[in-house]
């Protein structure tokens, strides 16, 4: 009797238990989806690009923009290459095949670069 | 006891129930949220419109000579705007700018997009428009009403 009664608590304490393992599992696999969405490097790219693309839109001659990249530059070995500006183009390429690009409208000359503030990444602009 | 178990069964079940339910809507939801592009063209077509505004009008007073250059040479050489998207996305003309100066109209691009200006509600498929009225000087010192109106289409990348 006293074996029947210990063999009922532990049925319980291990389903529940298999219970709270299963759910912290579900939703910790849910979490790591909705992060791995978040920065997705399709969405980067493209975001990237349209960000850079409006801030040369709106540029007058004389502007210095400094861009933070490290989020994207972490994403990628090679950011000379990841980050480009020509013939009125922006162009974003991490890891997709074929990157993104987005055009914009000012028609001024622009150098770039890239540049480490206290070891984080920043993309130097200059309007002329 | 067979009722109890019985009754765990069920309650279990209703769980798995409400566990696929949840996952379901939160991994539709997400991938419907970025599965769009991010729709720029409001700013896009903002920035373009006072570009224009800047570039025919300094401190408040209209340019007569940028006016005539654009009566030469159009918009886009006037005001040094290089408007042709080369993406290889799109067939035609992606921006419209329209420049009511005291009734006299200069445009520049496709003149399909004006027409759709002012409908917020169907963006979606169509152009983005940025409309403005302006007082400004001319070279007598007198008032005149200035109307600009930029448009970005660019649809694939956008929506």
């Amino acid at each position: 009797m006293i074996f029947m009664k210990n063999k009922k608590g532990s049925d319980i304490i291990v389903g529940n238990v298999v219970f709270i393992i299963l759910a912290l599992l579900f939703f910790g696999l849910l979490l790591l989806f909705l992060m791995n969405q978040s920065s997705i490097t399709r969405l980067m790219e493209e975001r990237t690009a349209k960000e850079i693309a409006l801030l040369l839109d709106s540029a007058e001659p004389g502007t210095e923009i400094i861009f933070d990249i490290e989020e994207i530059a972490s994403k990628t070995d090679d950011e000379a290459n990841a980050i480009r500006i020509e013939n009125n183009f922006v162009y974003v390429k991490l890891k997709s095949k074929e990157g993104y690009k987005y055009h914009f409208f000012n028609s001024e000359e622009i150098n770039y670069d890239f540049m480490r503030i206290d070891g984080r990444r920043y993309l130097k602009i200059n309007v002329q | 006891m067979f009722n109890k178990k019985g009754e765990e069964r069920e309650l279990s079940f209703y769980w798995i129930i409400i566990f696929t339910i949840v996952a379901v809507a939160l991994v539709s939801g997400v991938l419907v949220f970025y599965s769009h592009p991010i729709d720029v063209r409001k700013a896009e077509s903002g920035i373009l419109a006072n570009k224009v505004v800047n570039c025919v009008v300094h401190e408040g007073v209209i340019q007569e000579e940028v006016i005539e250059d654009i009566r030469n040479n159009g918009i886009d050489e006037a005001c040094d705007l290089v408007l042709t998207d080369k993406t290889g996305l799109y067939d035609k003309e992606q921006y419209y700018i329209e420049l009511n100066i005291n009734g006299e109209i200069f445009k520049y691009g496709d003149e399909e997009y004006g027409p759709f200006c002012g409908h917020e509600k169907s963006k979606e498929n169509i152009p983005v428009c940025y409309e403005r009225e302006f007082f400004v000087l001319n070279s007598d010192n007198s008032f005149v009403k200035m109307e600009v109106l930029g448009a970005v289409a660019k649809i694939k990348q956008n929506s």
